[in-house]
This record gives structure tokens, C-alpha cells and sequence, in this order.
């Protein structure tokens, strides 16, 4: 009998897997590599990860030429990970450093890893060959560490210069603000010399950031204190991104006092906000909570070329709690970097927190939700994301025009559909800055479309959209639209912070 | 006008109001009674017949009794042994000007009529006859096993009166700033959206000059049980021991020492039996008990509450009539005029709304009623000042009381009961406590709550098909696999955790309302950190139950309630067994952690000779060594809050208290930016050996350092390059003694305890208890011996 109701289990299991996941994977083959208590274990209740077994809390990932890839964990280890391509079960670990303090990140340049440790920036060598490190040299140092345990140091990654970054959390608690949190809340570049060159401030939980094709480093920031919903942030000099315990720390930057923002402490609408705070730069895209992720993690770009698919040139966002991974589209606008959001894969095993692209276009995914929780079925884990070459319908990209958005799909839309007033809806919100933890959405007012123009070949749609609002998240729903060959959109939302409304078409 | 800036409108109303209350007190005159909870913006729907409130507060009904049983009279304080709380001064100044002495009060002027010379006879007499009750005798506080009350701490009590919810209804000290809202930001600022934190204004509860009226013992006993000198319970408990009770008190009164003496001359007995007339004669007994027998003493008779009453009387404000004066503001007076004539029968929302606002539930609980418009909560101006314990990051939801939205199809009734009675407390995390109210307050509470937010369907089980074993079996899963990460089951709660309490949820929580909150948390609470775990309606984790997610809901319900008897999910399991223990069996093993007194950059050595030291990366100091057991990793691996480690072995000895290679000065430095060096970092033996060398210097100087064990201690090698003129190398800091051996200038005895030995290359030196060697000229190497 047992065994009959194991078997209808198994039976409706393939038949009704979760449809949304069912299509994303239909576009995004998502594989697993090491899954903490992988299935094939956990039938046996009294089953424990096996002492010896590398316990891959990815907090650190770089896919090496050669096929390898180096993962950094939270133990303070550096592995290397053959053999990736086949059977999990071949999978090669060798480590390759060790005693590592909560590494938060890891690239490999010129037969050297580097690493962000709580309290310094540290390259890693093997100098004698055998594949285990045996020079630690310390490239960076200086900055605060109480103690307290959300004093993550996150990086690096390199800009154009080939400049090093690190971003710094905020303590929170206990051991915090006790003197030595020296820039606590900013984002440091660090030059060849191991000079800190701190840039900028206003961060809460910076914990991913990452260059766009230009070069130009942008942070996620997460949903608390002071942080209306998750961001993502151009970091530039004399730029305060709206949480004031950084300007503690002694700079020489354009910035606000703390007193003036702590004057808006009760909660000041973002638009109403900016002109009352010296440098405060809104975010170049808003993450609406929990439409789009509720806790931001890593900033990969897309530079394969096509290898992964329609979006090159985009940004991929990780998200811990949801364990997915959402998109976002850039332009600059008056100068200054403003864009949209879209979901893009979930169901990973895990939280989500680091991300990078191996030579062959695909991208190995990082997880660990330890402290915290996520959704899925792992504490931990590593997977891959492989594009299969089907092209899956999306709104690719979501343009700010001065009457309305233009919409670029990935492929031709079903014109009928596509020139339905019908098929589109837009709302538009903004949030409080506030000493709170998070923001409701507030002065939520709906958009009507206007007009619609389709390009002839189907591939771009021009919104003419009343009531526009500057420094208003707009959102907008394409819930009937169809492509040529009659599919829905795979995510037909899209969520564009719109800080400026360009002048020029 | 759209509503809410109806609401705008109506909440600068109310601020205005405020300010009008305000600006007397400073002059010290009259303050209209403070009743919190009416100051709260709220729909007309439920505060329609908000005027009842003052009935109650005022105590009117106590007097003119109404046939309404939901109009019980608040009343005053029971007064019996009143002398020996209160100081005897205080309340002469009381009597004579009740609202100017304790700004804010509920109690009329009853003697308000009286000419200023007659008024002091009969407060005279009124406090011989209270002096003369002689039925409690006063026990001062005693220590308890929480400590002694009489070693009380005013810092400590200040940071209770912040945290425990004391700042909910009162103000904090000044230099704890409120948020403060200012209009003219609102209005500047887009006021339709920022309305709603202006309706949040919450008014203060003032205190009387605590000073005067009492001493440390009498205000200790007083925080420790309100409620039994105040049966009305609008002070509630807030479950203080003890010496959490002293401390407060001790913070409120300041350094006072003297004690409330009652006097202990016989009473004038004429003196006595006057003031028990007036007792009775200016209504006194009305309010207040007193364990005296009255029965020869005809007691004044008043009207019935009646609609004609609205003029005259009470309410007669400028007029030589009146008996007695309350000083209401133009609003309180209107409302209870339309109150008495209207008596208009009130509707259940209407009566929670009320009781609501007499507890002053509001000033922590926010409630958003069913037209979803919200009423209360600590408001923008307070919420800075409510804390989780730690201060850990766990987002308002974990500092914050929570919200009464829709609580009565939240929670049982049981539970709501064992709640409001001081019991279940399940968030450990928040600093601020759920006081205990006197049955006064909470009394019908439950069922009301229950009566409005009722919802079809309620049921208090979730019932499945499938067999309870393997329904519980799916549920462990479950629970494995999301809830553990941050929720305690009975008690069990994995490294870090914080989270609510999830054991045997049937005991507290509806059935339905925890399957709905678990489809979708943000249904119940907006914006909630607790995840969707069923995102889109999809199972997050399709292999267990088919992934049916009305199947799986039940399933974690019913393993949940039947925790206490089940297998614990596997994750906390693991963690029970969890061994991070590191042993250096065969190789040494390093580990970069947060330390205890070697710091946040400390790096851990441990030798498979059961020998370990550890340095101070920061600062470049050998800071500790010790022998035994090496280090448990369990903080710096697992721990979400990582607290700092400590040696587990024993023969701990503190090494050096300074930079190992600096220019002696005036004394030594502790800093290494100070001695102008850095830490490089460090070279790693070849495996199996790993052993560390560190490297420290800066652009003239530079250092290496390897550590060894031998017998009995370690073997330190520093090898120095460049310019080393003027150097020195710190080896040992003596915290008491340092005694070189014999003639030797090479062996030192430290503290009775360690020995150092350096080659014969070196001098040892000594200094303000550093022990160091100056370097020559030119590279060297330096090596020492450590044994203990």
C-alpha cells in the first residue's frame, strides 16, 4: 500500500511540477551540481552530510579558463572543482586555501586569487606549484571590524581601471558602533598601491556588486533600516544612497551631515527627499519587495555574446530569499544610469549569492542560506544554468521615452494582441526614505496607455503613456500580450524606475 | 475631499489640540485629563462613540451610575495604607490642585468650590483620617534570588525604563530623542502619503514629580505590582523583578534615601472623624476603596446618568454651581455631552475600539481594522526607542509589538486570554514585554476580538486523508527545509535562530488563519521577512506530498502540534550534533576568527603538540598561547552571530601587550600603525608541516615570524631585514613581575610563570613591564624560547 502511494507520488510529481518553473526551465535548463543532502540521500531519514563532505556555502565563485572552477566558502576555504562538466558524482574538489576569514567574494587574475576577508583584502598564491596556496599577502587593510557579525566585507571585483572594490555592511547589533566602524556603509576602491579610496556611502547590506559593460560598478542594496525596498546603486564619487551611519566615518566627499538625514528620519516621500539631501542619488533601479526579489545579492553581467541567450549586455541580480534570479535593463537618461527589472529564474535549490559565467556561456550559481533562510530544498549548494537555445518571449528591454516607454521584445509580438489597450496595464509608486525598516509602496497612482505603436517587425512597442512621474517606479503589466507564435510572456511584468523622464526621443 | 486628507485634516486637528495641551502645562496650570488612546486618529465607524471613554476614565459612572454594564467607572486608587506609600506632602499638594500636581489626572477637583482657608482644613483633616487607616502594616521590600532591591542601579534602570515598554506610554528621558514630526515636512513633502505617520502621533502619559511623592522602597513596590494599589490597571505590570523594579525606581527618583515614614503621633480623633465625613461627604468613597466601615455616615445620593444632565453640575464650567471641576478641553466636553444626551447603544466594534483606547493598547498595537483603515501602533515619533534584545538585525517585526490586525481569527481565545493574564510569551527576541493588565482592562477582551474579527470557515484543525503518521512525517520535512531556519520548536532552535516559537502552534494559533498566513504571509502581515514558501500558489518543494500545497499545510500544522512527541527535523538534529571542535591531529591547523582578547584580525595557531598560540594580525601582537585543547570553530563557522572565540585548553598565559617590532619610546606602542608598520601577510610551510610564518615591516624594516611548539612551549624565530638600527623586538609584557635569572641577561621570569629565554646574540631589556631586545645593525635573527 505504501509503495502504491509512493508511486502515485512519483507519478503526480512529474505531472504536476510547478508550471512556472516548468516553462522558465523550458528556456533555462537549471542543473544541479552539489545540493546539500541531495535527494538520492535523504531517504533515509537518519542520513548526516558526511563529515569529509565539502560543505559548499558559496560565498565566492570564479570559473577559471581551463574549465575549473574555484569556489570560495563560508568555512574560509578556497576549492577548486573539476570535472564539472559530466556525472555530479565525478566531480573533482581539490582546496586550495584555507583559514580564510568569512571570504565574501573571489577572482582570479594573473595566477592570483583574490579575496575580501572581514578585515582585509588578501591575495592568495601557489608559489611551489603542489595546487595548495602557500602565500597569503595581505593587499588591503583598514578599514573597521567591531566584531559584530553583519560586518561582511564583500569583493572584490575589478572596474576598467583594474581598480579593486570592496563594499562594507553596516554593523547591526551587538559589538556595532562601538568606534571602530570605519567605513562601515561606503564602497572602497583600491588602487595598485593597497590605498583605500573610499567613494561613496549611504549603503545598509551591499552584499553583491559587479562592472556593466562600460565598466562602471553597480551595488545591490537590501531591504531594513533606512532602505525603502532593494536597489541597485551606481556607486560614483560625492553619491549618498540614503543610509546615514556611513557619514560617521571621516571623509573628504560632498556628502549630507548625518543631521540632515536624520531630519527626514519619520519618512520623507524618495522624490520629496532628494533636493533636501546633499548628493542623495536615488537607485538607478528599485526592486519592487517581493514582486522582484526581497533581498538583492550578487551583480553579474552578461558577456557571453549570445551563449546565454537574448540578453547581453543586461545585468543578473541574485536574490537569497526567493532563491532566484532576477534581470536588469540599463540606459542612461540626463547622464545618470535608470533602467528596469524583471524576474527571470526561480527555483533554485537554495538562496542565491553568488553568480558567474564559465567560457562556454553558462552560469554557475552559488548558494548558501545559512543565518538566514530561503526557499528551495538546500542549505547550501552549487548549480548551473544553461540556456537550452530555445528564445524565450520577454520584454527584453523597457526604454524611457519622453511621452511613454518603448518596449523591445525578444522576439516578433502577435500585432492583434500587441495593439490591444488591453494588453498593457501601468501603475506608478514610490517609496518613503525613512529611519524605518523598509517602505510600503506609497502615492501609488495608475498610468493610462494612450497610444500604441508596433514595429513592422514585431519587435518593439511604443507606449504612449499618460501621467509619467519623475522619481516613481512604474510598473507595468503586459498580461495579455502575446508573441507571433502565441505564447504569453514568460514574465510580463516590468518595473522601471523612472528617475528622470528624457527630454529627446 | 478624498479621506485621507480628511484623515491629514483631522490628525493636525489633533496636533493642534496637542499643542493646546501642551502650552499650559509649562505654566504649571491646569491640564486636562490625558487619555492616550482618544488622541488616536481613527474611522467615525468605530470612534463614533468614543465619548463613552470619558464616562469610564472620568469615573463619572462611578457617581451618576448608568444601566450600561459596559460603563464601569475606572475609579481611583485603593487607599488603605496610603501613608506609607505616599508622601503625606504630596498629597496635601494633590488635594489642592489635583491637575497641576499630577498633570494630566483623572480625578476632579473636589473641593474646588471651597474658599482657600476652609480647603486646607478639610485637606487637613482628609489626611489625618487616611493616616489613621491603620490596616497595612508596610513591609519594605525584601532581596530576592533576583538580587537585592536595595542595591539598585540608576543606569540600569534607565535602560529598562528605554526598553521594556516604560517609553510606550511615557516619555523618554530628554536626551532620548523622539522622531520628530514636523508639519511643515509633511506638507512640504507630498502630505497625502506621508498622512498615515502623522496619524501615528502618540501622546505621552505624564508623570507627577516622583520625587515628592514617593520614596525608592514605596515606588519599587508600586512598579512591581500596580495593580494592587491601582485595581484599574490602566499602570499595568510589566513584569518586573525585583531588582529590575528597584532599578527603575532608582532611575525615576534619582539618589533619594528617604523613606516614607507615616506619622507616627497619635491622630487628633476629632481631626479623624471629620476627615471620614468628608470622605464620604465630597464623594471620596465613590472612587476609592478604603477598608473602613462607613455605615454611620449617610452617603450623598446622585442622579442617575441622564441626557438633561448635559448642563449644570460636573460640566458647568464657569459657574459658582458646580461642585466639583475637571478641566476639560472644548473637545473631551463636547464629547461627553453627546455621549450622556446621545446614549446611543454601541456596536461591538465600537466597545473593542473603546476598551482599546481606555488600556491604551493602542500605544504599542497598531490595528488595522476590517475597512482597512489602521488605528495605533508606536508611531514614527517612538519607534527608534523599541529594540530587539542584542540589537540584532531581525526587522521591525522583531522589535515592533505586534499588530492586533485581525487577531481574534488569529489566535484562540485561550491563548488570548493566557496572553492579556501575562503568560505565552513567545518573542523572546523583543526587549519591549507584553505587560500584564488588570482583569479591569482585559476583561471581555478575548471574546470581543473574537465577536469582530471572526471569519467563515474558522476552524481550529486542519483534517487530511492521509495517514497521521506519514502526514507528520511530511511535515518534519517541511519544516526541515524552510521553518527551522528561523524558528525555535520547542525550545530547540539551531545556532543564531531567533525567530517566533513554532511548537504546538494549536495551542495558540487558529488553524485557519495559520494556513492562510502560511499560503501567504503578506496577506496577514504586509511586508512581512517571513517568505512566501508557496510562491504563485506553486510548492517550493514539489517532491513531498505531490507537492499539494493544501496537503503540505497540513502537514507541517499537524506535525507541529505534534512536535512534542515526533522526531526533531533533521537540520536540528544535525545541529544538536553538530562538533566543531578542531583537533591538529597530524598538521598544524590556522584559523583567522574574532578572539577573545587577541581581537577582530586574530589568527589561531594550533599544533597536533597540543601547544597554540594566537596573534593579533591587527596590531602585530603575539597575544595569547596556551596548551591542551585548540579551539572550538563552532562561532566562527556556523554561528550567524559569530561570538568570539576563546581557548578551550588551560594554561592560558597572556604573551605581549604591544606591537612585536617597534622604536622604543616613552612607553611601547600597541598600535602598529603607530610603530609604522603593517602586517604583509604570511608564508605557509610546505603540507604536511603548514606551518605559518608572518610577515610585518614597512619600505625599511621588514619582519618574519615562526612560531614552533617544543617541550613545555614554543620556539619563536624573528628574522630581520633592512634598516634595523633603532629597532626592538617586543617578546614578553609582565603584568606584575619580570625577574631576569641569576647574572644572565638572557633569561626573564615573568609573572612567576613564563619563562623567556633569547640567544646569546641579544640582551634581554625591560621596561614599564616590556620585556624586548634591541636589534643590532644589519639582518639578524632572533630566537626565543617561551615555557610555562
Amino acid at each position: 500500500m505504501v509503495r502504491f502511494i509512493l508511486f502515485a507520488f512519483l507519478m503526480t510529481l512529474l505531472l504536476q511540477s510547478a508550471y512556472g518553473q516548468r516553462r522558465e526551465n523550458d528556456y533555462y535548463r537549471l542543473e544541479t551540481i552539489v545540493s546539500a543532502q541531495a535527494k538520492t540521500h535523504s531517504r533515509d531519514k537518519r542520513w548526516r552530510p558526511d563529515t569529509k563532505e565539502v560543505v559548499l556555502e558559496v560565498t565566492g565563485m570564479t570559473a577559471l579558463d581551463d574549465d575549473r572552477l574555484a569556489v570560495a566558502i563560508r568555512k574560509g576555504e578556497i576549492w577548486i572543482l573539476s570535472n564539472l562538466g559530466g556525472d555530479p558524482r565525478n566531480i573533482e574538489y581539490s582546496l586550495f586555501a584555507d583559514a580564510l576569514h568569512d571570504p565574501m567574494g573571489l577572482i582570479y587574475r594573473d595566477g592570483t586569487f583574490y579575496t575580501a576577508q572581514r578585515a582585509e583584502l588578501t591575495a592568495i598564491r601557489d608559489t611551489d606549484g603542489d595546487g595548495y596556496a602557500d602565500e597569503y599577502s595581505n593587499v588591503a587593510s583598514g578599514w573597521g571590524v567591531t566584531g559584530n557579525y553583519h560586518e561582511y566585507t564583500y569583493g572584490p571585483k575589478l572596474d576598467q581601471q583594474g581598480n579593486f572594490w570592496v563594499t562594507l555592511n553596516m554593523g547591526m547589533g551587538e559589538h556595532a558602533n562601538n568606534g571602530d566602524d570605519l567605513w562601515r556603509g561606503w564602497g572602497i576602491k583600491i588602487d595598485g598601491n593597497g590605498k583605500l579610496i573610499p567613494v561613496c556611502s549611504g549603503m545598509r547590506s551591499p552584499s553583491g556588486f559587479g562592472a556593466n559593460s562600460h565598466g562602471d560598478m553597480f551595488f545591490t542594496d537590501q531591504q531594513g533600516n533606512w532602505i525603502a525596498t532593494c536597489s541597485l546603486h551606481h556607486m560614483r564619487e560625492d553619491s549618498f544612497f540614503g543610509h546615514p551611519w556611513g557619514l560617521r566615518s571621516p571623509h573628504q566627499a560632498k556628502l549630507p551631515t548625518t543631521e540632515e538625514v536624520e531630519s527626514v528620519a519619520a519618512g520623507v516621500p524618495w522624490p520629496n527627499a532628494l533636493p533636501k539631501i546633499t548628493n542623495l542619488k536615488p537607485p538607478a533601479v528599485w526592486f519592487p519587495y517581493k514582486k522582484v526579489g526581497q533581498s538583492a545579492t550578487d551583480v553579474v553581467l552578461d558577456n557571453t555574446t549570445g551563449k546565454f541567450g537574448p540578453f547581453t549586455g543586461q545585468l543578473f541580480i541574485g536574490e537569497f530569499r526567493l532563491s532566484e534570479i532576477n534581470r536588469v535593463f540599463l540606459e542612461r537618461v540626463a547622464g545618470e544610469y535608470q533602467g528596469a527589472c524583471f524576474r527571470f529564474r526561480s527555483g533554485f535549490d537554495s538562496a542565491v549569492v553568488r553568480m558567474d559565467f564559465n567560457k562556454d556561456g553558462q552560469m554557475y550559481v552559488g548558494l548558501t542560506n545559512r543565518g538566514w533562510s530561503s526557499l528551495g530544498s538546500s542549505s547550501y549548494g552549487l548549480q548551473r544554468l544553461v540556456w537550452t537555445g530555445r528564445m524565450p518571449f520577454e520584454i527584453k528591454e523597457m526604454r524611457a521615452k519622453p511621452d511613454g516607454f518603448e518596449l523591445e521584445f525578444t522576439k516578433p509580438v502577435d500585432q492583434d494582441t500587441a495593439r490591444n489597450l488591453k494588453s498593457y496595464r501601468m501603475k506608478n509608486y514610490t517609496y518613503l526614505l525613512q529611519a524605518k525598516y523598509g517602505s510600503p509602496e506609497i502615492l501609488t497612482e495608475k498610468n493610462s496607455i494612450r497610444d500604441i505603436r508596433v514595429s513592422e517587425d514585431g519587435l518593439t512597442v511604443r507606449l504612449g503613456i499618460d501621467g509619467l512621474r519623475e522619481g516613481f517606479v512604474h510598473e507595468l503589466n503586459c498580461i495579455n500580450l502575446k508573441s507571433k507564435d502565441g505564447e504569453p510572456l514568460l514574465h510580463p511584468n516590468g518595473y522601471y524606475t523612472l528617475n528622470r523622464i528624457p527630454q529627446v526621443d | 475631499m478624498d479621506s485621507r486628507n480628511l484623515k491629514y485634516k483631522r490628525t493636525v486637528l489633533n496636533l493642534l489640540l496637542i499643542q493646546l495641551i501642551q502650552f499650559p502645562m509649562l505654566l504649571a496650570e491646569e491640564v486636562s485629563p490625558t487619555i492616550p488612546g482618544m488622541m488616536r486618529d481613527a474611522p467615525e465607524e468605530y470612534s463614533g462613540q468614543i465619548g463613552n471613554v470619558l464616562l469610564t476614565e472620568l469615573s463619572c459612572t462611578a457617581c451618576h451610575k448608568s444601566g450600561n454594564d459596559t460603563l464601569q467607572p475606572k475609579g481611583g486608587p485603593v487607599l488603605t495604607g496610603i501613608l506609607h506609600r505616599v508622601q503625606p506632602e504630596w498629597i496635601h499638594q494633590f488635594l489642592k490642585n489635583p491637575n497641576t500636581t499630577k498633570p494630566g489626572t483623572t480625578m476632579p477637583d473636589v473641593l474646588d468650590h471651597l474658599p482657600a482657608v476652609q480647603k486646607t482644613k478639610v485637606i487637613n483633616e482628609l489626611l489625618a483620617f487616611l493616616g489613621s487607616s491603620k490596616k497595612t502594616k508596610y513591609a519594605p521590600i525584601k532581596e530576592d534570588k533576583n538580587g537585592d532591591p536595595g542595591a539598585s542601579n540608576a543606569e540600569r534602570g534607565y535602560d529598562l525604563f528605554h526598553s521594556v515598554g516604560c517609553v510606550g506610554c511615557h516619555d523618554p528621558d530628554s536626551s532620548e530623542k523622539f522622531h520628530e514630526l514636523n508639519k511643515e515636512d509633511f506638507e512640504d513633502n507630498g502630505v497625502v502619503g506621508a498622512g498615515p505617520l502623522l496619524s501615528e502621533w502618540a501622546e505621552s502619559v505624564p508623570l507627577p514629580n516622583l520625587f515628592n511623592k514617593y520614596s525608592h522602597d514605596a515606588l519599587t513596590k508600586f512598579l512591581l505590582n500596580p495593580g494592587h494599589v491601582r485595581p484599574a490597571g490602566r499602570m499595568p505590570s510589566l513584569k518586573l523583578n525585583v531588582v529590575e523594579a528597584a532599578d527603575i525606581a532608582h532611575y525615576l527618583l534619582g539618589e533619594k534615601t528617604v523613606v516614607t515614614r507615616p506619622p507616627t503621633d497619635a491622630p487628633d480623633q476629632q481631626l479623624v472623624a471629620q476627615g471620614k465625613v468628608h470622605f464620604v461627604k465630597f464623594g471620596c468613597i465613590e472612587c476609592h476603596q478604603l477598608e473602613e466601615d462607613f455605615s454611620q455616615i449617610d452617603r450623598p445620593v446622585y442622579r442617575p446618568l441622564a441626557a438633561e444632565m448635559i448642563s449644570g453640575g460636573c460640566l458647568e464650567i464657569n459657574s459658582a454651581r458646580r461642585s466639583i471641576k475637571y478641566p476639560l478641553t472644548s473637545q473631551q466636553q463636547q464629547l461627553l455631552k453627546s455621549a450622556i444626551s446621545d446614549q446611543i447603544p454601541e456596536t461591538t466594534e465600537q466597545l473593542l475600539h473603546r476598551k482599546l483606547v481606555a488600556g491604551n493598547c493602542y500605544a504599542c498595537h497598531q490595528r488595522i481594522w476590517k475597512n482597512s483603515e489602521s488605528v495605533g501602533g508606536v508611531g514614527a515619533r517612538r519607534f527608534s526607542l523599541f529594540e530587539t534584545v542584542g540589537h540584532v538585525d531581525f526587522g521591525d517585526e522583531g522589535r515592533i509589538p505586534p499588530p492586533l490586525s485581525g487577531v481574534g481569527a488569529k489566535l484562540t481565545e485561550a491563548a488570548l486570554t493566557d496572553i492579556l493574564a501575562g503568560k505565552r510569551d513567545i518573542r523572546p527576541h523583543m526587549q519591549a514585554r507584553m505587560p500584564l493588565f488588570t482583569e479591569q482592562v482585559t476583561g471581555g477582551l478575548p471574546t470581543l476580538f473574537k465577536r469582530v474579527d471572526s471569519v467563515e470557515n474558522n476552524t481550529t484543525d486542519l483534517f487530511s486523508e492521509i495517514d497521521k503518521k506519514e502526514l507528520i512525517e511530511a511535515g518534519r520535512q517541511l519544516v526541515d527545509k524552510g521553518c527551522v531556519q528561523c524558528h525555535a520548536i520547542n525550545g530547540k532552535r539551531m545556532t543564531g535562530v531567533v525567530g517566533v516559537e513554532m511548537g504546538q502552534p494549536g495551542e495558540r494559533l487558529q488553524a485557519g488563519w495559520f494556513k492562510e498566513f502560511l499560503l501567504d504571509p503578506n496577506s496577514k502581515r504586509p511586508r512581512t521577512r517571513m517568505p512566501n514558501f508557496f510562491p504563485q500558489g506553486n510548492a517550493s518543494v514539489p517532491q513531498i506530498l505531490s507537492g499539494d500545497i493544501q496537503q503540505q499545510v497540513t502537514a507541517i500544522w499537524t506535525y507541529l502540534n505534534h512536535s512534542k512527541t515526533s522526531e526533531l527535523p533533521d537540520k536540528l538534529l544535525a545541529d544538536e550534533q553538530q562538533n566543531f571542535e578542531l583537533k591538529p591531529n597530524d598538521s598544524p591547523i590556522r584559523l583567522r576568527t574574532f578572539m577573545q582578547n587577541v581581537g577582530t584580525r586574530a589568527m589561531a595557531v594550533g599544533f597536533p603538540q597540543r601547544i597554540h598560540y594566537a596573534y593579533d594580525l591587527k596590531e602585530l601582537r603575539l597575544a595569547l598561547a596556551w596548551k591542551g585543547r585548540f579551539l572550538d570553530a563552532h562561532g566562527t563557522w556556523f554561528d550567524r552571530f559569530i561570538p568570539f572565540a576563546a581557548p578551550l585548553g588551560d594554561e592560558q598565559i597572556t604573551l605581549t601587550q604591544g606591537v612585536a617590532l617597534a622604536r622604543p619610546g616613552q612607553s611601547w606602542p600597541t598600535k602598529a600603525s603607530a610603530a609604522g608598520i603593517r602586517y604583509l601577510g604570511y608564508r605557509l610551510a610546505k603540507p604536511p608541516d603548514t606551518v605559518p610564518t608572518l610577515r610585518f615591516g614597512n619600505d625599511q624594516i621588514e619582519a618574519t615570524d615562526t612560531l614552533l611548539p617544543i617541550n613545555s612551549g614554543l620556539k619563536r624565530t624573528i628574522v630581520v631585514k633592512g634598516e634595523t638600527t633603532g629597532w626592538a623586538l617586543l617578546l614578553a609584557t609582565a603584568r606584575e613581575t619580570a625577574k631576569l635569572v641569576g647574572d644572565s641577561d638572557s633569561v626573564v621570569i615573568v609573572d612567576q610563570r613564563l619563562t623567556v629565554t633569547v640567544d646569546s646574540g641579544h640582551l634581554l631589556k625591560m621596561k614599564d613591564g616590556q620585556v624586548y631586545v634591541l636589534l643590532r645593525p644589519g639582518d639578524q635573527s632572533v630566537e626565543v624560547k617561551y615555557q610555562w
